[in-house]
């Protein structure tokens, strides 16, 4: 594949998948900024890492690795630095936030806020499970044994679960 | 609330996000082209520059211990300080190499705690800047201090020399990521990195833990 039919294809990969990695950058930062900048750094490292990505793997295997480690790493730096040296204005991915109350919506709302809770690891492990990952990609995906992924995605479910029944009650 | 219940609210919110997410393909352009550098350069940069300060203080500790080599005692602590700072910097230099050996798209409990690794690196340089810690009570010495110095200049100088070679033994291994968890470990650590190299050992001590978990059901 020659360069500009590989921009085409990380393009439309990106297109495919601008999803992933929205959900992910808004999981581990709250300001609107760092948000960017994590999109951004997470697409830069998708494109870098693009050339070697290996078709015989899901792809949806590279992307949340290279989104869940680049998120991880960012989410232990303290505060924003201006880190970029092309910082942006404009977001690569923008969301039209629209203004709701109704149920659902602060059942979203409250399940983003649990997940704000969370420690990294247990954060990329919910993440991976609500996108409904089967436990072997989600073993792949986190470099640890399914019967792990098993007993910790049982454990954060039960407190989920617990946290819903609160409210409700 | 089920389990079903918590996935429905996940995939309206998939839904809601198909229909509203907007690419900005311009971005991406620029990004393809190299036009945005990403935040992994300045963490290296931040590192070199580390290197570089630590090689011009091992410079400045040789220039020393070369112009004193007349009076044994200053320049073989001196030297002595020298070869601890030259070993951890190259320790440094080494985690520095590692960095670029980092693969984003491996696992990701294997690719932090590499990372992680890195990170803490400037504790396991500092850990050995304290075994110096003894050399610095004997640089001042000399033949006339040592030949006429008497026995309460012993007596005091061997307690002081003593109770900092046990002090930093006892430091540098106590100092060591599986200890975060000690309060006075932690904020020892916080008081010389900063609180960026404590998260960064308290993650290593996580990954670790989660990586065990569950390991005794198989």
């Amino acid at each position: 594949m020659n360069r500009p039919e590989q921009e085409e294809q990380f393009l439309l990969v990106i297109e495919q998948n601008k999803g992933i990695v929205y959900k992910i950058a808004n999981s581990f930062k709250k300001d609107e900024d760092d948000k960017k900048d994590l999109v951004q750094e997470i697409i830069l490292q998708l494109w870098r890492s693009f050339a070697s990505y290996d078709a015989r793997s899901k792809l949806s295997t590279w992307i949340y690795r290279v989104a869940l480690n680049v998120a991880i790493a960012s989410y232990r730096k303290e505060k924003r630095k201006n880190e970029l040296i092309t910082p942006i204005s404009e977001s690569i991915i923008a969301f039209d936030e629209e203004e709701s109350s109704n149920e659902k919506e602060d059942n979203l709302n409250q399940l983003q806020q649990f997940i704000g809770e969370l420690k990294e690891l247990d954060r990329a492990l919910i993440l991976l499970y609500l996108e409904e990952k089967s436990g072997k990609e989600m073993a792949e995906i986190l470099g640890i044994s399914e019967t792990n992924i098993r007993t910790k995605t049982n454990r954060i479910k039960e407190q989920l679960k617990q946290r819903f029944s609160k409210i409700n009650t | 609330m089920e389990e079903l219940d918590i996935k429905q609210i996940w995939q309206a919110y998939d839904a809601k996000l198909e229909k509203s997410l907007k690419l900005n393909q311009k971005i991406i352009r620029e990004i393809q082209t190299q036009k945005a550098e990403s935040s992994i350069n300045s963490f290296r940069r931040n590192q070199v520059a580390g290197v570089v300060i630590g090689i011009l203080w091992v410079l400045f500790l040789v220039f020393w211990t070369i112009v004193g080599y007349r009076n044994i005692y200053f320049a073989g602590s001196m030297g002595l300080i020298a070869l601890f700072n030259i070993f951890a910097v190259a320790t440094y230099i080494r985690h520095l190499a590692l960095l670029s050996r980092i693969n984003i798209t491996g696992s990701i409990t294997n690719t932090q705690q590499k990372l992680a690794t890195i990170q803490s690196s400037l504790n396991n340089s500092g850990r050995i800047m304290t075994l110096q810690a003894p050399l610095w009570c004997t640089f001042w010495y000399n033949q006339q201090l040592v030949d006429h110095g008497g026995a309460t200049f012993w007596i005091i100088n061997l307690a002081v020399v003593s109770f900092f070679v046990i002090l930093s033994v006892y430091l540098y291994n106590k100092l060591t990521y599986k200890n975060i968890h000690i309060k006075w470990v932690k904020a020892f650590i916080d008081g010389f990195g900063g609180k960026k190299l404590t998260r960064a050992m308290e993650f290593l001590n996580d990954i670790e833990e989660y990586k065990t978990e569950g390991v005794s059901n198989l």
